[in-house]
């Protein structure tokens, strides 16, 4: 999709907290042709589910093309290169890496951590395991794992001008693709590409926004003040605020940020992050005027 | 007390390349104790570099603060560094970190790896005792910790690894559990093994992020 | 160069044990100054007219403190201290002892000697003192079996028996009591089989071996060295720790006159720090503000020379240092090469320290080599090779040739083998300095003051 040129849309998919594979399998559906591919999420927040490889692995008998998130947190290098054989095993040949929340967020904030590797690590392991066939150790391995790696970048965390640096690291380290934390800041994510461009990293790797609708009024604030790395600006909190009918204007806003985002240079798709309503995804995608996908 | 370890001379040597006038400073606290980062330790490592070094064109000097990691001990530095590139301190961590927050810009290089927190079993011979977990269960293990001397950090009795009271990583390691066992036999207290330990909270360890502990009476606010 | 000091000393002696020889020592030593004599159990023989006070069946538990001032806890509990100035140890003699009288000056006396379950030799030294007794002495055996099977066995024994020995063979074991009288008489009750009754025998002296298997060990809590060879062979009974003597016990039989002069030897030893006026030398000092209490010295220390003194005047953070004690240390140097604060430095530095010495020599091994070398080398001598440390090292690697380290050969060390050490400090800064990318210039070589100055030049040949 991604090198015929195409404008690309993936969305995000939650497993349960529980291993209820109907679950899966119905939110699948929901958005099932909406999007080009789909994030199956990695203990988002820190929080217990089911195991993203397994829910990639039951979205993808359901015919979707899963893209297996993996972090940094739970798992040391050995758990890693293991957990990326067993997904390309399985033909989950899409994976993410991210660093990860740390505990603390989440539902086990006494846990142990690991984070072994970091993100940028893992993007190398992955595609040293692909390119070269070896482990980290320097073993061989035999029968390769074909993989299409990814990574994210966040333009709104600190230091600004480190964050372009950041992405050409993964880009060399070996990502393929971008899925950018969600713009709710566009004067911000349009400088970010500037510099992206005037690198020339967006010609040697697919960059895809972010975009999140905002359920309510609060949400906007509470994540403007309080969510680490995230950037919400006040017009968008004052629209919500005013609205009367505030989940339509979140879609309205949504699909106004996807078209500026179009034309900003250098990006190649955009990643909707629907979370727990992922039933908005197919209105979004229309709306937008990308459905039906290609 | 912490302990240290020289880092290999060769790594020294490099990382002090082309610097022309190098302080050394050792500390007087446990890398001295140690035998590790002193006074001693300074002086020949600064009398190493310079036969290293293309002298006379070089300087390398050293001292040793009573401490590197209190303000008030390494303050001197502000002035003493003026004549010099770098610091090369072979303090711990904590003295490195000091240091450089101190001559915040001047660059200071670690001399020394910082290994762990113990003490000596025999002259010049060091092991760790504890891991600063932030949740001391001492009293339910004899006073022999598993968190910093099992390797796997287990809390419910040895592994399957543990043979002739050794640890399965290596026969010079002792089998902490095997070392609790015996302890707790001695004290007539073994039941406390045949308790099921649950999953314990690691978030007062370094996995809940980097700590500080405050002395309220010591640490007024000025607003208060 | 020594100077006289006063010091404040306690002339009191322990003597430790229980064989006559330590009796013998402690009345030697109760002539000049105090004498505790003590030991884990009371003498099976009789005690007369001892002045000192006597502790019977008491441990050492622990030792505190210096020579001149020791500290002794007694145990078991409840635990008893004594205050003493100096300890010797009296143990069993690896090897039978006999208590024999002298020859010369002892006539017409009735003796009996009991000789039972003793060794070839112990019996050979036996038959020899008691045929040369019988000529002017009535003298009666007591034995369980007539040895004879020894070089001239044959020849003393017959020897004994023409001066008039009487030999009374007997599986029974004699029965011996002390009749109140003055001078004192021994009654010796004993069957004899060739007369098949019970015999009564009196005596001015009994004398009668030890069978070598009561040789005993030295107290752990006084931390002495465990190389007992090494360190019973010293006269007069130095150990490693100033002021804890032990009786010393030579190869073969000490005899009686040789016991006393071990003895008036001992006695004149403890005598010499009684006074409290004595030559000391010091080499070494401790900058107190420097000491970071890390006990490095204490530990290492191979006379425990060392204590941590606590002392409100000291400028440290701790108001408490370690502290060289005059009077225990031998000026080794080790505490100098090992202290990682450097707070310990040579007293006298500029008469050792001799610029661009590449020959670093422990003082006792170079010996006279030291003031015949030839050079052009020049030697910096140290009181040891425990003194030589990585930065007298590195300050001889500085001038550009290789450097020798001269130590003593294992046996030799006065230190407890510090010449092990130096070795090892070489083979570390060669590791260094390899590491570093340069020659590993440390020639590591043992010399004893009984080599010659071509020894030395051949050996530093050799490591070249």
């Amino acid at each position: 999709m991604l090198q015929e040129g195409h404008f690309a849309v993936t969305a995000e998919i939650g497993p349960p907290r529980s291993c209820n594979t109907e679950f899966v399998r119905r939110k699948g559906s929901l958005v099932q042709g909406y999007a080009d591919a789909f994030n199956v999420t990695d203990n988002q927040t820190a929080i217990a589910r089911m195991s993203s490889i397994a829910a990639a692995a039951i979205l993808q008998q359901e015919g979707l093309e899963p893209v297996v998130q993996m972090t940094c947190r739970d798992r040391n290098r050995i758990g890693l290169q293991s957990d990326i054989l067993g997904a390309a095993a399985l033909g989950l040949t899409n994976i993410l890496c991210l660093t990860g929340d740390h505990q603390s967020f989440g539902n086990h904030p006494e846990a142990k951590n690991v984070f072994d590797l970091d993100s940028i690590q893992l993007i190398h392991t992955a595609r040293m395991m692909r390119d070269e066939g070896r482990f980290i150790c320097g073993d061989e391995i035999k029968v390769r794992p074909q993989l299409f790696i990814g990574c994210v970048a966040n333009p709104f965390a600190d230091p600004f001008p480190f964050r372009v640096v950041r992405l050409k690291k993964k880009i060399e380290a070996g990502a393929q693709f971008v899925q950018t934390q969600c713009v709710l800041e566009m004067d911000r994510f349009r400088r970010f590409m500037e510099m992206v461009c005037a690198e020339g990293l967006h010609e040697k790797t697919a960059i895809l926004a972010g975009v999140m609708p905002i359920k309510s009024a609060r949400m906007a604030r509470y994540m403007q003040k309080n969510v680490a790395g995230m950037m919400v600006s006040d017009q968008l909190c004052e629209r919500l605020e005013k609205a009367e009918d505030v989940p339509k204007e979140a879609i309205n806003i949504v699909v106004e940020q996807i078209n500026q985002i179009r034309e900003i240079p250098g990006v190649r798709g955009i990643h909707i992050m629907a979370v727990a309503w992922e039933e908005m995804v197919p209105e979004i995608v229309r709306r937008a005027g990308l459905y039906p996908r290609p | 007390m912490i302990i240290g370890e020289l880092k290999p001379l060769n790594e020294i040597a490099a990382k002090v390349q082309g610097y022309k006038r190098i302080l050394v400073a050792g500390c007087g606290g446990c890398v001295t104790v140690c035998q590790t980062g002193g006074a001693a330790q300074a002086e020949t490592l600064a009398r190493l570099l310079a036969l290293t070094l293309d002298e006379p064109k070089t300087t390398v000097e050293w001292i040793s603060p009573t401490r590197q990691c209190e303000w008030e001990f390494i303050e001197p530095l502000r002035e003493q560094v003026q004549n010099f590139d770098v610091v090369l301190s072979i303090a711990c961590g904590v003295g490195v970190q000091a240091v450089a927050e101190l001559l915040a810009g001047f660059p200071v290089l670690p001399g020394l790896n910082t290994t762990f927190m113990g003490m000596p079993v025999q002259p010049g011979q060091f092991e760790e005792r504890c891991q600063a977990c932030g949740d001391c269960i001492l009293d339910l293990t004899a006073g022999i910790c598993p968190v910093a001397r099992c390797s796997k950090s287990l809390l419910n009795g040895p592994c399957g690894g543990s043979q002739n009271g050794k640890c399965e990583i290596s026969p010079d390691t002792p089998c902490a559990w095997q070392l609790i066992y015996e302890r707790l036999e001695l004290m007539g207290k073994l039941e406390n093994l045949e308790k099921l330990v649950l999953p314990r909270d690691w978030s007062r360890s370094r996995d809940g992020g980097p700590r500080r502990m405050v002395r309220e009476d010591l640490s007024l606010d000025d607003e208060e | 160069m020594g100077i006289y000091n006063d010091y404040q000393v306690n002339p009191a002696v322990l003597v430790w044990g229980n064989h006559t020889r330590a009796r013998r020592l402690a009345q030697a030593i109760s002539q000049q100054q105090p004498v505790i004599w003590a030991a884990p159990e009371k003498p099976d023989y009789p005690i007369t007219e001892f002045p000192g006070r006597t502790i019977w069946g008491r441990d050492l538990a622990y030792l505190r403190g210096q020579v001149g001032r020791f500290t002794i806890g007694l145990g078991p509990t409840p635990m008893e201290e004594l205050e003493v100035g100096q300890i010797i140890l009296v143990p069993f003699p690896a090897r039978p002892i006999l208590d024999y009288p002298d020859e010369t000056s002892t006539t017409g006396k009735n003796l009996v000697f009991i000789l039972s379950e003793l060794g070839r030799g112990t019996y050979a030294e036996a038959l020899s003192q008691l045929s040369a007794l019988a000529v002017t002495n009535r003298v009666t055996v007591i034995t369980d079996d007539v040895q004879v099977n020894f070089f001239e066995g044959e020849a003393l024994y017959t020897e004994a028996r023409l001066r008039g020995v009487v030999f009374i063979r007997t599986d029974h074991p004699p029965v011996v009591t002390l009749k109140n009288s003055t001078p004192p008489v021994y009654e010796v009750q004993v069957f004899d089989p060739a007369l098949g009754q019970e015999v009564l025998l009196t005596g001015d002296a009994v004398i009668s071996p030890i069978p070598s298997s009561e040789a005993g060990g030295l107290p752990d809590c006084l931390n002495l060295s465990t190389t007992t060879d090494e360190l019973l062979t010293h006269y007069p009974g130095l150990t490693h720790r100033e002021g804890i003597l032990v009786f010393p016990d030579r190869e073969g039989v000490m005899t009686q006159k040789e016991e006393q002069l071990v003895i008036r030897a001992m006695a004149s030893q403890v005598a010499r720090l009684a006074t409290g006026r004595i030559r000391t030398e010091l080499y070494y000092q401790v900058e107190a503000e420097r000491c970071a209490l890390c006990l490095t010295c204490y530990r290492l220390c191979p006379h425990q020379a060392i204590e941590m003194v606590k002392d409100d005047t000291c400028k440290n953070l701790y108001r408490e240092a370690c502290h060289i004690d005059p009077l225990a240390c031998r000026g080794c140097g080790l505490c100098y090469a090992e202290c990682p604060a450097r707070a310990i430095t040579p007293l006298d530095q500029t008469e050792r320290t001799s610029p661009g010495s590449v020959i670093l020599a422990c003082k006792n091994a170079v010996g006279a080599v030291a003031a015949q070398w030839p050079g052009p080398e020049k030697i910096r001598l140290f009181p040891c090779a425990g003194a030589i440390g990585l930065n007298d090292m590195l300050e001889a690697v500085k001038t550009g040739s290789d450097v020798y380290v001269i130590a003593c050969f294992q046996a030799q060390c006065q230190h407890q083998h510090q010449n092990q050490r130096a070795a090892a400090r070489c083979r570390l800064l060669n590791r260094w300095l390899a590491r570093m990318g340069l020659p590993e210039k440390i020639k590591f070589i043992k010399l004893s003051a009984a080599d010659r100055v071509e020894t030395l030049a051949a050996r530093m040949r050799d490591k070249k």
